[in-house]
């Protein structure tokens, strides 16, 4: 039977990737914040722009789940079976990193600023906040590499590339939060700003090799095969090529050289340059999710292991 | 006690009728098929094949919907395998249908009129009676409309003008089902995902 027979699931669509997008960028913004602190000393910038700007993405990102909810109202009940279903233990991972996390930041704001450090809460915090940060983009994942019907997202390769977009796409926008930072009257030292790029260049390679993996990895089962065939060369194409690969991975690889390398000229050029490296490899984040969404397939329905039919959701 | 579905598939026709009475019994909504029929060509002229094949919610022994769905709202009734949903727990997550192999998990997001302007029939005011906006619905063996019952069987295989579903305790050995998949060689559709379905059909052949 030929691929194009295969349909995309109709179950989620955008509203999920964005879910999943930013759950992954506001809990990757969070695990960097709050590794820099740990971790470098010097970099308190950052540790504070990615921490302020966890919180509420991961935030948002949970509102837009809620939208696709068929009934919203009974959303609390998501957490009854964590014992069997990974959108209970999920939704229990990305609560209580949205409570403590906020619990974190008000210790800064309100007057127990005294109290975090007597009770020295400051350091178990970061650390449990931080773990759960590090779960919540593994979990975006891991949600849906457990459906088995739908072979494109069975994959264990699954959550380890959205960590690493996760992580690639909070570097970027705590580089963007950097500039916003700068211009409202706080400044932020470029060596910062090249660090983040610093980091960033390894991190998106790892990125491209794990979607070349991920892609050519999927040739096995047909459903799958139908799903990387949509993906980069059906009708999706055009997202996967132009959106992705070059405006999601290429242009912010170069973004992030010229940063590094010319991090000690001139300040407003550097900004603007994070500013464009940060808008394309938020959106090129968003589309590797939107992508994965909309390409899968379900597997066909084999009968009496003759015949092949496509799934009749479809 | 496990409840069986046996699907004949030499006998089956593909008319429909199990189709136009689940969802007759059940009023559910536009666009939403409990039982349906799906027909697939093959071959290459003059050797061709036409399969009808009946597909409806298989209520698995090792049911993936129950394992994914966070509210506990899918569950299987221990006492004769029947998988339900209970909408009231139900809050529309879909985890379900991306488990289910067989794609006959549906979810009920709009109400949709079958003669738009025209107001509802009474089939469909009665729909909107039944079920919930924002939940998943499938078969339940009729088991909401008839509850079990001595010799119980559900609407579909009730209807049958061939009679190609059969319906009874697979866990029986003496039973019709068990006697036709053991003498005739039936099968499951995709036991490779391993859920045991509870619906086997007799090849066509």
């Amino acid at each position: 039977m030929e691929l194009e027979k295969y349909g995309s699931q109709r179950i989620w669509g955008w509203r999920m990737a964005i879910y999943l997008y930013l759950v992954g960028l506001g809990g990757g913004c969070y695990l960097i914040g709050i590794l820099f602190d740990l971790l470098f000393s010097g970099y308190s910038t950052i540790a504070q722009i990615g921490v302020l700007l966890g919180v509420p993405i991961a935030l948002v990102g949970a509102l837009f789940l809620l939208t696709d909810l068929g009934r919203p109202d009974k959303a609390i009940r998501a957490i009854l079976r964590p014992s069997t279903s990974w959108i209970s233990r999920g939704t229990l991972i990305l609560g209580s990193f949205l409570i403590l996390g906020i619990l974190y930041i008000a210790f800064f704001v309100w007057p127990f600023a005294s109290l975090i450090d007597v009770m020295n809460l400051q350091r178990v915090l970061e650390a449990i906040t931080g773990f759960l940060a590090l779960l919540a983009v593994i979990y975006t994942g891991l949600a849906l590499a457990t459906f088995r019907p739908l072979s494109f997202w069975c994959t264990p390769l699954l959550p380890a590339l959205f960590l690493i977009s996760g992580v690639s796409s909070a570097l970027m926008a705590i580089g963007l939060g950097g500039v916003l930072w700068d211009l409202i009257g706080y400044s932020i030292e470029t060596r910062s700003i090249a660090v983040l790029a610093s980091l960033n260049i390894p991190v998106i390679l790892l990125e491209g090799l794990l979607v070349f993996f991920y892609t050519q990895g999927s040739h096995i089962v047909e459903a799958s095969r139908s799903s990387t065939h949509k993906m980069i060369r059906g009708n999706l194409a055009v997202f996967f090529w132009v959106g992705f690969v070059l405006i999601g991975l290429v242009l912010p690889f170069m973004g992030s050289v010229i940063t590094k390398v010319s991090s000690l000229g001139n300040r407003e050029n550097l900004f603007v340059l994070t500013t464009l490296t940060a808008i394309f490899g938020l959106l090129g984040g968003y589309l590797l999710r939107y992508l994965v969404v909309l390409s899968g397939v379900k597997a066909p329905l084999t009968v009496g292991g003759v015949m092949v039919l496509p799934n009749p959701e479809i | 006690m496990r409840y069986c579905m046996v699907v004949d598939l030499k006998k089956c026709i593909g008319c429909y009728a199990c189709q136009v009475a689940c969802k007759a019994a059940n009023a559910t909504s536009k666009g939403i098929h409990w039982c349906r029929v799906v027909k697939q060509e093959s071959g290459k002229y003059p050797n061709v094949r036409l399969l009808n094949l009946p597909i409806l919610c298989m209520h698995c022994e090792d049911p993936a919907c129950v394992r994914v769905c966070p509210t506990g709202a899918t569950s299987k009734r221990p006492e004769d395998g029947i998988v339900t949903i209970d909408e009231h727990k139900c809050i529309g997550c879909r985890a379900c249908m991306a488990a289910c192999p067989y794609g006959v998990r549906h979810y009920y997001d709009k109400e949709m009129e079958y003669f738009p302007g025209k107001g509802l029939t009474s089939l469909e005011e009665l729909g909107r009676q039944k079920y919930s906006i924002g939940a998943v619905q499938k078969c339940d063996f009729c088991l909401s409309l008839k509850g079990v019952q001595e010799d119980y069987v559900p609407f579909c295989v009730e209807v049958c003008p061939v009679g190609a579903r059969y319906f009874g305790d697979l866990e029986d050995p003496n039973s019709e089902v068990s006697h036709l998949i053991s003498q005739r060689k039936g099968f499951q559709l995709n036991p490779e995902f391993g859920t045991d379905p509870s619906v086997f059909y007799l090849p066509d052949y």
